[in-house]
Order: structure tokens, then sequence, then C-alpha cells
């Protein structure tokens, strides 16, 4: 039998339903039993969180992997969340569309596994992340039955928005069974620039691309190490390397390069290139946040003007920046300080803060968990610890 | 599974005991009692619904807010919080009296950090006075409500605002990073914040568009956009309606994402020129404002893309702005249509706020004529219609009880068919009182009773802005006391 190992967890029986209905039963089934649910899309980040407090089943989605209507001239897509990233590209390719959110492993991992750690990459910086494009959920809840919130159309505030409430609520308030999408035609163009730049230049160099006159949609920063782990190629002789990028019509991102090689002139940079593939390097980089040879991945959000200062005092290694976002990744053998642990050790989750220092909302966050989910079936422990 | 809803206390304080607390916590300055300033605050734009608050209170701090809002549960008496009254959906109307919070000597801009994007503000903070206060720095705030020289941003993070350049940009809600929010039992908690992806739920998210049911919002952090470096602005001028919503399926289809798509029809246009002398064609049964912005460079070949897809749709003409100060003129014409309607002799209007597909835009357009000729209405049109968003304007005298109750069924049956068509009641109004009746019709009882959880998280005696949103309970036997059942704008019309 396929089974599932959460941390140091006992294994998990998988149930992969066929409906939705299905999971409704798995969900009063496990509630009555006083069992735990825990979703599981493509497992690329099982290990994400705190250990599974309670005994359950893995709940396998990738079965509700319909499209449900794409009505491409109105820019919406409805899908079952089990899809995977790569299928979801796939049928918007065909109509020269897009979902312009970054996600790693897309070949296995889901729009629900995605909805669930709120994931994005490197073009977060122009496009926004999935708050942006999720315009309708549904999802089964601790009763056991459907319910869905928003809609098909770009713009509807009919109701409160679960929408929000379910990205990046690591599958603790219910499965998500079905997303609607806003997606956005593809980008006639695009281009990438990357060069190398000495730790004393970062800081100047990132206020510089903030006041750019050209508009990038990605500007990412990488320590040597990360550049090479990413396997993108020999980083150039400095310790940091930055890559740019933009996609617009033909025009405009030529006319954007072209400035951006301008601007770049007098800077303190170094061998400054374009990337043969641009979206190979966003790729590359948002795996990254799945390398498996690191033993600590830590994610920090800090103001984006503190970028340099904060990679400046990161320990000499791997670490990588969406660097206008202010969201910085750190692996190592230790912890990094800050942020969240995105990957941790089982024997250190119970040391150290894996969800990071809990923001002010915190105790908010736990009413809402115990008004919604009262007997805690949803991924229980992994969020909120110890319950 | 049902949900308790505690009522107000048994004995209701005296409206002396009330307003006395009150001046205790803000000062006498800060009060308003007479019957005159309650008429003031008795709606917002929905006209059609009204109830006189006890009390009106100005708090110029989150620690007024807290004192106002214990006081009031120690009371037992209801609070609603109030920015501008533009909204359009009876979201101001406080149901069951009460203290009217009202926030607009809340307008201090706290803080502008360019570098890092955001900034703060306080909730009475007018839309537009934050987007001049950033124009030194080529920045500005994108959510742009057509009432945007007035609305308030808490207005707009209550009810998740749209406005012309949402086509591109989004709503409210794509532009604000956190809250501080007083909760109703007059906790105070921070949601977000100026940093990105903290850990936990996005309360800031599920916040934004609640309609004042979670809380009020005393503090807002908001993304900063930058300028766009140029635009090219076009009027696509049209001798039907069909061509004109053909053109923006078109315009969409082709891949364009302009940052507004805007249509006023043959009636909306007469009122506009009559108050702007802008030069519109009278004769045209339909004009579309066409715009792009961005970088210049590429920019006049996509401008051009469009008027093609305008020519083809058979469009009688095509202008072009061309200067910034006819742009403006333009927009301000858009923008204040509203305000022109009274030139079409009415003493009243209702403005509507439903959402299409944006290729059912032609079937909705029909729709909406064919009602105004079965209620013998005038209905003009003035709507973000690359979103879908349609804005049928119906005009009507409410001294005549019988035009009320045409109204009220032509707006039901536009509404109806929008969501017959697949979209929505609202696009950016809220659902205030006026729509409440339409959430069953949205969603299942199941899905209304989980909104009802969610709100009993934050808000467990539904005593912070009651009689909003859902229906009574989402469906449990709750009885209203306050708003009548079916139709709650009748109350007023009867």
């Amino acid at each position: 039998m396929d089974t599932v190992s959460i941390d140091d967890a006992p294994p998990l029986p998988v149930r992969r339903p066929a409906t939705v209905a299905d999971v409704g039963d798995l969900v009063r089934e496990a509630r009555a039993a006083k069992h735990g649910v825990y979703p599981v899309g493509g497992r690329t980040t099982l290990d994400v969180g705190l250990p599974p407090t309670r005994p359950g089943v893995a709940l396998d989605t990738t079965a509700l992997n319909r499209v449900i209507d794409y009505p491409a001239r109105d820019m919406t897509i409805t899908v079952q969340a089990g899809v995977t990233i790569a299928a979801l590209r796939a049928e918007l390719a065909k109509e020269g569309q897009w979902l312009p959110v970054d996600v790693a492993s897309p070949e296995r991992a889901t729009l629900g596994g995605a909805v669930a750690l709120n994931q994005s990459g490197p073009r977060r910086y122009g496009y926004g992340t999935l708050r942006d494009y999720v315009i309708g959920i549904s999802f089964v809840t601790d009763d056991g039955v459907e319910v869905k919130a928003g809609g098909r159309v770009v713009k509807n505030v009919a109701g409160y928005d679960l929408m929000k409430l379910q990205i990046g609520a690591v599958g603790t308030l219910g499965v998500v069974t079905q997303v609607t999408l806003k997606v956005k035609p593809k980008p006639e163009a695009s281009a990438a620039v990357a060069f190398g730049c000495s730790a004393d230049a970062l800081g100047p160099v990132l206020d510089l691309l903030h006041n750019s006159k050209s508009r990038p949609v990605a500007v990412e920063v990488a320590s040597a190490d990360a550049w090479r782990a990413a396997d993108l190629g020999p980083a150039a002789d400095a310790p940091w390397v930055v890559a740019v990028g933009f996609e617009e019509k033909a025009a405009t991102v030529a006319w954007q390069r072209t400035t951006l090689l301008d601007e770049l002139k007098a800077a303190p940079v170094r061998d400054v290139a374009d990337a043969p593939d641009p979206g190979k390097v966003w790729a590359a980089l948002t795996e990254l946040q799945l390398r498996p040879e690191s033993r600590f991945i830590g994610k920090a959000g800090v103001p984006p003007s503190t970028v340099a200062a904060v990679l400046a005092k990161s320990p000499p290694g791997l670490v990588h920046a969406h660097a206008l976002n202010g969201v910085v990744w750190s692996h190592g053998d230790a912890p990094a300080d800050g942020g969240v642990l995105r990957r941790c050790p089982v024997a250190d989750k119970k040391k150290l803060p894996v969800w990071g220092k809990p923001p002010a909302a915190w105790d908010l966050m736990r009413h809402v968990k115990t008004t919604l989910d009262p007997d805690n079936v949803f991924n229980p422990g992994r969020l909120f610890g110890g319950v | 599974m049902s949900t308790t809803l505690t009522k107000a206390a048994p004995a209701a304080p005296s409206a002396a005991d009330l307003v006395a607390r009150m001046r205790a916590i803000v000062g006498p300055d800060n009060v308003l009692t007479s019957a005159a300033d309650m008429a003031v605050y008795e709606c917002d734009g929905f006209t059609i619904a009204k109830t006189k608050p006890d009390v009106v209170v100005f708090p110029t701090s989150t620690e007024h807010i807290v004192d106002i809002v214990k006081a009031c549960n120690e009371l037992g008496v209801g609070f609603l919080a109030r920015g501008a009254g533009t909204s359009l959906a009876g979201g101001c109307v406080l149901v069951g009296g009460g203290v009217m919070i009202a926030l607009a000597r809340m307008k201090r801009i706290l803080e502008v950090n360019v570098r890092d994007r955001y900034a703060v503000v306080e909730p009475g903070v007018v839309n537009v006075w934050l987007t001049n206060a950033l124009k030194p720095h080529g920045y500005h705030y994108a959510p742009d409500p057509s009432s945007q020289g007035a609305c308030t941003i808490g207005g707009n993070v209550a009810t998740n605002s749209g406005g012309p350049h949402t086509l591109k940009y989004g709503v409210t809600v794509n532009h604000i990073l956190g809250v501080e929010l007083v909760l109703p039992d007059g906790r105070v908690v921070t949601c977000g914040g100026p940093t990105e992806d903290g850990p936990g739920y996005d309360l800031t998210g599920t916040v934004v568009g609640s309609e004042g049911t979670f809380g009020v919002v005393s503090k807002v952090w908001v993304r900063l956009t930058r300028n766009p470096e140029a635009y090219r602005t076009l009027l696509g001028v049209f001798e039907t309606i069909d061509d004109a919503t053909n053109t923006i399926s078109d315009i969409i289809g082709a891949g364009i994402v302009p940052a507004a798509l805007e249509l006023l029809d043959k009636t909306m246009l007469s009122a506009v020129e009559a108050a702007f002398k802008f030069g519109f064609p009278l004769d045209a049964e339909a004009v579309v404002i066409m715009e792009v912005d961005g970088l210049a460079a590429g920019l006049q070949e996509e401008a051009d893309r469009i008027e093609a897809i305008a020519k083809k749709n058979k469009a009688r003409e095509v202008r072009k702005a061309t200067t910034e100060a006819e742009r403006l003129a333009l927009w301000k014409a858009r923008k204040q249509a509203f305000g022109t309607i009274g030139r079409l002799g009415y003493p009243s209007y209702c403005t509507q706020d439903g959402v299409v597909p944006r290729t059912k835009l032609p079937e909705i357009m029909r729709h909406i004529q064919a009602t105004a000729k079965k209620y013998a209405l005038g209905i003009c049109n003035v709507f973000h219609a690359g979103d879908g968003n349609v804005h049928p304007i119906l005009m009507f005298d409410e001294r005549y009880p019988d035009q009320v109750k045409r109204v009220l069924d032509a707006s039901h049956e536009i509404l109806a068919e929008c969501i017959n068509l697949g979209g929505s009641v609202t696009g950016e109004h809220g659902i205030g009182v006026e729509k409440i009746d339409f959430m069953p019709l949205m969603f299942t009882p199941d899905d209304l009773h989980y909104m009802v959880r969610l709100r009993t998280a934050f808000n467990p005696d539904n005593r912070c802005s009651p009689g909003k949103l859902l229906p009574t309970a989402g469906g449990c036997a709750e009885p209203s006391s306050s708003v009548s059942q079916t139709k709650p704008g009748r109350r007023a019309a009867v």
C-alpha cells in the first residue's frame, strides 16, 4: 500500500479520491475517528512545517486533475486543484496564455499545493503572487462538504474572500478541490541580463535597479555558489550575481535591455552578459527552493532596502534573493537567522522556530483555525504545532 | 451546526448615556447628535435604504476606536465604521442604530517609503490625497475609484474597491500589504505589514472586502506603484453598443492588456456633454475610452493595434488625446459622469454593479436595454467594460413608490441575468444591505454557513457592521430586526 512519510510520524496510508464526494467522505470518516487529513499533491514539499501530531490519512489530490472550464477569451480558467503546474501551463499555452507565477518542480507540483504554500519565484516582482490570480476557490471543509467563494469573473466582491484565506494556509483549513484563475497573455518577448557584483557594490546596484528607467519583472541576487548550484554556468569572478529580467512586447523588451546596459556602464559591475534562455534562469533559481542537498533552507521577508546588508551578514555559501521584494532564501548546514525554515531536519524541528518569529496576528490566526476546524482535522500540528 | 448570535444587551442604554460616554472618549467637538446631523449619516450613495445612527463619533486615534468599541460592547449597541459614505450598496447603513464611527478625522499619511514601495496611512485619508502626495516621487496608489476625490482608503479596504484602471493594475486587495484592525471586542491586532511572505494566514487579504464586519481598520499599509512613463488614450465612437462591446472583446482576445476600457452610452454622453462640453458625439450609441500605458517604447504600436481593432468593428471614428490636458479632461468627464446625471431630469438614481464574463457584454447590454423598455425606466450606462463590470444607472423619482418599485424590480432582473451569464452581482460596490437577497442565488447554504463561521471568528456577537453582506446567519433562523426581509430597500420606499 502506498504510504506517505512526513517527518518522523508513522507512515500515513494514502487515499486518492476520484471525486469531490469521495473527498467529503474521507474527511467525515477521519473526523469521526479523530484522525487527521493530510492533503498531498505532487509531494514536493512534504518536509515544510512541523511534524504531524495525529494519525490519519494522506489525501492525494492528483486524481482531481480535470480542466473544468477554460473560456480563453475571458482570460480565466477553472481547474481541479490536483492538476500539475506543468499540465496547467500546457493547457494555457494552447491559447498563448499563462499564469505568471513560478513554481518549483512543475512536472510534479500541483496547483493545490502551490496555493497551500503560496509558492512564487523571481517573477513575483513583476507579476505579484497567487493572491493576485486566484479569483475563485472550492474546498472541502471539516464538515465534509464542498464550499466555494469568489467566482469565475475577474472582478467580484460578493462574499468573503476565502481565496486569500486558503492561499498560504498550508492545507490547515480544508482540502482545496477547485481553483479559478485569472490568466494573462504570454509576453511576446523576454530578455535577461546577468552580471557580477562585489559585496560593497551590491547595495548601490540594487538601488540603481530600483530606480532604473526599465521596468524589470525579476531582479534576482544569487551568491556565486547559488548561481553554480542552479547550474546557470560559471559565475562571474565576483561574490554575487545579479540577474534582471524583462518580459513584454518585443520593442519594449529591446528598449529596456539597452537602457539597462547603458545604466550599468557607470556602475561597479562586471561581466555583463545576456542570458540566452531567460525562462531557464527563473526556473533554475526557483528550483533551488527544493535543492535536495541543503539540510536547512530558510526564507525571510525583509525590507527590500536592506537586502544587500542582510546578504552581507549571512554566512558565505548558498543564498539568493528576490531582491526588490525583500525575500531572501538561504541554504546550509545550520539554520539562518530569522524567517521561516522551509526545510529543517526533523530532530531540529523540536527546538527551532520552524515558522519563524510568530507574527503579531498569530493568536487571531489560531482562533480562525479553531473556529473553522475545531476538531483539528486538517494538517494537525503542521502549522500551529503541538495541538 | 448552528451559530450562536448573542443578542444586544436587553436593557438598551438611554441615548443620553451613549452620548455622554462618547463625549468622554473623544471630547464634545468630536460627537454629533442632532437630528439634522444624523440625517447626513443615515445612508450612503444607495439612498433607498436609510437608518439614522444614534450618535456619530469622530475618533482621532486607534485608542479612541478601542474605547468606543469597548463602550459599545458594554452598552450592547451596534457600531459601524464609515469613511466618506460614497459606497453604493448601503454598506454605511447602521442597521439597528447605534454608534457610527466616522473615520474622516483620521486622515494622516504616516509614512511614505518609496525604496520599499509602501506607505502607511490612517483610514480617513482620501484616496487621491495619497496619489497626490506620491507625485514628486513618480509613484501612485493604483486603485482609482471614480469617487477617488472623496472616498477614503479605509472605505476602499472595506469594500475592496475597484476603478477604471483595475483592468491592468488590480483592485484594492492587490495593493494592501497590511492592516491594523480593532477587533469587535476592542483588541488591536496588526495583520501583515511592509515585508512580504509572513507565515500563517493572509488575514489582510481576508479583511479587505469584508465590509467592516471583521472590525474597524485603524491603519493601512499600501503598496506603491510606479507611474507609467507614457499613455496612449483613444476614444472609439460607435454606431451600436454591439460594435463597442465586440471591440472590447477583440482587444482582450488579441492579448492586449489595456490600462482601461470604459464604455459610455448615448444617454450618459448627453449628460456628460451638457456638463463638461468635452465635444463628445451626441449621435453615437456608445463611446469607449481605450487607454494603454507603460513604457513609451512599443506603446504606439499597441495603440495602433487597438485602433485597427476598433475600426474593424465599424468604429465611426477613433479620436486620440494628443496632450496630457486632453487626456485628463477625458478622464475628468468619465470619473465625474455620475455627478452629471442630474442633467437628465431625474431627482434620484440607483447605480447597479453587475459583472459578467467579458465576452458576455453584448448579451448583458441587450438585456439592460430590454429591461429598461419593459419597466419604462430611463437607464444609462457608464462602466468598466474591460472587466465586464457593468454599471447601469436606473433613474427615478423617489417620491413615487411605483417608480421605486420598478427600479428595484428592474435591478433585480439585471443582476439575476448577470448571475445567469456566469457573473456576479457586485464587482466593486459590495453586498451591503442592498444585495443580501442575492447571496443565496450565488452561494449555497453551505457556502454561506461557512462565511458565517468565519465572521464568528472575528465578530462573534455580530455587533460590528450588523446586517451586512450575509443573509441572517446563513439560513439559520435569526430574526432580522431592522432590515426588511426580501427587499431591504423597500423599507424606505413604503
